[in-house]
């Protein structure tokens, strides 16, 4: 149970994306009882998704603790900012991933991502590059276990990671992701493609290099 | 439209209708069209058991009641 006697704390605005313009909004305010309240009974309960969400964006478990707790405390410091009963988890989402942005791509030092989609849609066209995943045969990958699933989905680049994340694995709809990710709709649904192209791919690799053969083209 | 845009087309509202992006109309219109083709509705299965694939398989860890701990710890202190 969470204290509910009023808190009074510094408030920044973090909550966007914005690096480079974060606004310092530094100003004391109350936390009420009924805040901590929306807390507690809407906010909280989407802790295993999110987590699940971070272990995948950050491959360890300290650092999925880590994001999800920096996600909580900022949740709490913009609790004001929740409308009670509206989508409770796409707004921590929203948090989660600005605040993995923001962070954990700085301490990783990857390498700039390479913008797929430009690169993609120069090569083929959305609709020509369809991948028909389940014309190998289906029991070999029923019979696939979730360490080689998980690998293939955390073998995608960050951008086609997250949005097979948020789409196949939480249910987000395209509007939401867009909001969450910050993308439009049409990016969302042409990277969408892409990242499940890239995934049924990989997995049939994985099930040809176990010895089974491709099926497809074959009647 | 040809062939191929065709096929383009009908990728294009099956993932829809998968992802939930289609209106209920859509929906049903998409159902109608591909009730009488077995190899549209053969793809449907086939995209569908992709999903559910996916959903199934994937790791889910379960949170730590320490990490639960440390945020209403955290919150609870003055210090954030």
């Amino acid at each position: 149970m969470i204290n509910a006697t009023p808190n009074t704390i510094t408030v920044k605005n973090e909550l966007e994306n914005t690096e480079e313009t974060n606004i310092e909004e530094s100003k004391v305010k109350q936390v009420t009882p009924e805040q901590l309240a929306v807390f507690e009974n809407e906010l909280l309960p989407q802790i295993d998704a999110l987590y699940n969400f971070a272990f995948h964006l950050c491959y360890n478990e300290d650092d999925a603790n880590d994001l999800v707790q920096e996600t909580y405390l900022k949740a709490y410091r913009f609790v004001d900012k929740y409308i009670q009963g509206t989508n409770a988890k796409a707004w921590l989402f929203k948090i989660l991933k600005n605040a993995f942005i923001n962070q954990y791509r700085k301490k990783s030092k990857r390498p700039t991502q390479v913008d797929y989609e430009e690169i993609a849609s120069y090569h083929d066209t959305e609709d020509a590059s369809y991948v028909d995943f389940f014309d190998l045969r289906e029991e070999i990958f029923q019979g696939m276990m979730g360490d080689e699933v998980t690998n293939a989905i955390n073998a995608l680049p960050l951008d086609f990671r997250t949005v097979i994340l948020l789409c196949d694995i939480e249910g987000f709809t395209y509007e939401e992701i867009a909001k969450i990710v910050n993308i439009p709709i049409g990016t969302v649904r042409s990277r969408l493609h892409r990242a499940r192209n890239m995934l049924k791919e990989q997995l049939i690799d994985y099930a040809q290099k176990m010895g089974y053969e491709d099926k497809r083209g074959q009647k | 439209m040809d062939d191929f845009g065709k096929k383009g087309e009908f990728q294009r509202r099956l993932v829809m209708y998968l992802d939930g992006a289609l209106s209920n109309e859509e929906s049903r219109n998409f159902l109608t069209e591909i009730k009488n083709s077995p190899e549209q509705f053969s793809k449907l299965q086939k995209e569908r058991s992709f999903r559910e694939f996916l959903r199934k398989k994937v790791n889910r860890r379960s949170v730590s009641p320490a990490l639960i701990d440390s945020i209403k710890s955290k919150i609870n202190s003055s210090s954030i």
